[in-house]
């Protein structure tokens, strides 16, 4: 019997996209709202952190509203000829807006764990603001920004909430493998669910794998004489 | 090279309040630890921002609170040496110096005179950590000086180097800065007064005194101040004659000209004379503990007519003279010269 793999397919190209646009989307609201002053920043950082609890069926309802045909966002895309509901398109939004928080949030603590005193000096040097995030900020966080995205991208692979609200359940289109794995077991297709189970146990087994690689790959930098 | 700085920030204990000129000197601000030293430092260097105030230097308004002027650190042209010395752990210590050079045309030449000028040779591909204490403070030396600062500013840079290499690079630091003038913060006396010609006294952010590094340790100019300084005798004292002062609390008089109204009496450790014949201000006394270092001793002893017995003085003397006290069996006085005592 020819097993259906798409489900596979969709979750990955979503989990993949989704993951590289939360990548630099978390990093840029990270360094952005780290120059905030102290009162601002406590708001952007609670306005940046919230869809992390809220529950996804509560996400994606709010999404609904935003961008479906009642709204004015949802008329301004039905106007230029994109309809996003129940669209491949709405996995990657949903994806990307519940991993949005874990990549910020990391991304926040990655940044704010350098020693200040090493960008304070990078800024007495005469350093460009951009030469100091791209070459002294942004590769001492890396550890942090690279346990963000694998935290992204697990959340995103997980997820099931959002995605059901706005993407739908729409075989070879919208259906990612956990969505697939619930209407299987609905179904009563119990050798369907467990060959997706497997299938997502072991993408995530190969998500950590390579993240525990990279993790204890030889650092010169910390290295002691 | 011309600095003056007049600024006022709140902070969260105290207020920092400092006024102080630099002319073609070296200058240290001496201060215990969470005076606002360092402060000081951040705010001429741009990290941190005064509530008001100016800083000029060398006729660039820097800041100015008034007209609004807040350069940022980068266009402000002041070196600023850290006191863990903040080096680019991801870098090696080529990259380190080359990243701080401005003019991409000569980058790698001038990058190779500085490593060679810091005796860095042979370290160029070595990261932070792998080096040691002195390596490191070398690497961010010749970091900061090619940035070609107008002004270098020294946050404690020794405290973090031990014994020989603390005195070695001390020796060499006036050398290797190339003429540059500095503005150093420590909480060491000796230190400052080693580095510096002059040296300005701050506690809880206030200015205690600002002066020539000897008329400084020679004449500190209050209390407060002769304490940073390393006073540790010290009483209440008032003027009973015109040469003659009462010192309650070490229960004497003691003959003393100079000033009239008198609030304070002191006299250094080193100052005290410990010996077995009287002389002008000598009274018997015992002593009560010592602290011997190699060279010399600390002496705490209490003078025997005093009546508060819970208070001790201190003298320090050399070891060969303490030994030699020490052998024979006789009163000891302790004899406080006129001309080395300090009135407040």
């Amino acid at each position: 019997m020819a097993f259906d793999l798409t489900p596979l397919w969709i979750s990955l190209k979503t989990t993949l996209v989704s993951t590289v646009i939360v990548f630099f989307l978390g990093i840029a609201a990270a360094r952005w709202v780290m120059d905030l002053p102290p009162r601002t920043r406590g708001i952007m950082d609670a306005f940046f952190t919230f869809p992390m609890i809220l529950p996804p069926t509560v996400l994606g309802f709010f999404l609904l509203l935003l961008l479906g045909n009642s709204s004015p966002l949802g008329q301004l895309l039905k106007g230029m000829g994109m309809n996003i509901i129940f669209s491949w398109t709405a996995t990657v939004i949903s994806g990307s807006v519940v991993a949005f928080p874990l990549m910020y949030r990391t991304a926040r603590g990655a940044f704010e764990q350098v020693d200040r005193s090493v960008i304070d000096v990078a800024r007495t040097l005469g350093l460009s603001r951009r030469t100091i995030f791209m070459k002294i900020l942004l590769p001492l966080s890396l550890p942090g920004l690279m346990a963000g995205t694998v935290l992204s991208f697990s959340r995103t692979l997980g997820e099931f909430g959002a995605t059901l609200m706005i993407a739908g359940n729409i075989p070879g289109k919208t259906q990612t493998l956990p969505i697939a794995i619930f209407f299987a077991v609905e179904g009563g297709d119990m050798q369907t669910a467990l060959t997706l189970v497997s299938l997502i146990m072991l993408l995530s087994l190969l998500c950590m794998v390579l993240q525990g690689l990279w993790s204890c790959r030889p650092k010169v930098m910390v290295s002691r004489r | 090279m011309k600095l003056s700085v007049d600024i006022v920030k709140k902070l969260a204990h105290f207020s920092l309040n400092i006024r102080l000129g630099l002319d073609r000197e070296n200058i240290s601000i001496l201060g215990p630890s969470g005076s606002g030293k360092s402060m000081v430092l951040k705010c001429i260097a741009g990290i941190e921002k005064p509530d008001r105030g100016r800083i000029v230097l060398n006729g660039r308004v820097l800041f100015d609170s008034e007209r609004g002027i807040n350069l940022p650190p980068e266009q402000r042209r002041v070196g600023y040496l850290f006191q863990n010395y903040a080096l680019f752990p991801h870098m090696t210590v080529y990259g380190n110096i080359e990243i701080a050079i401005p003019h991409q045309w000569n980058r790698k030449k001038r990058a190779h005179e500085l490593i060679e000028k810091f005796h860095l040779q042979g370290l160029e591909e070595a990261y932070p950590l792998r080096l040691s204490g002195g390596e490191q403070q070398r690497v961010a030396l010749a970091r900061m000086l090619a940035t070609e600062p107008e002004l270098v500013l020294l946050d404690e840079p020794f405290s973090a180097l031990d014994g020989i290499l603390r005195e070695q690079m001390q020796q060499k630091l006036p050398g290797l800065l190339h003429g540059s003038n500095y503005l150093m913060v420590t909480h060491d006396m000796d230190e400052a007064y080693r580095l510096s010609e002059k040296i300005l006294v701050m506690e809880d952010g206030k200015m205690l005194a600002f002066d020539a590094r000897e008329r400084l340790f020679d004449h500190p100019p209050n209390l407060a101040a002769a304490r940073i300084l390393g006073l540790r005798n010290v009483s209440e004292a008032t003027r009973v004659r015109e040469n003659m002062i009462m010192v309650p609390q070490w229960g004497c008089l003691l003959e003393c000209g100079g000033k009239q109204r008198v609030s304070h009496v002191g006299i250094r450790s080193q100052h005290v004379l410990i010996s077995s014949s009287p002389g002008v201000n000598s009274f018997g006394c015992e002593i009560v503990r010592t602290l011997e270092d190699r060279f010399t001793a600390t002496l705490f002893f209490r003078l025997l007519l005093s009546r508060t017995r819970e208070l001790l003085l201190q003298a320090i003397v050399d070891k060969t003279r303490w030994e030699s006290i020490q052998k024979g069996d006789k009163t000891l006085f302790a004899c406080f010269p006129p001309d080395k005592l300090l009135l407040f």
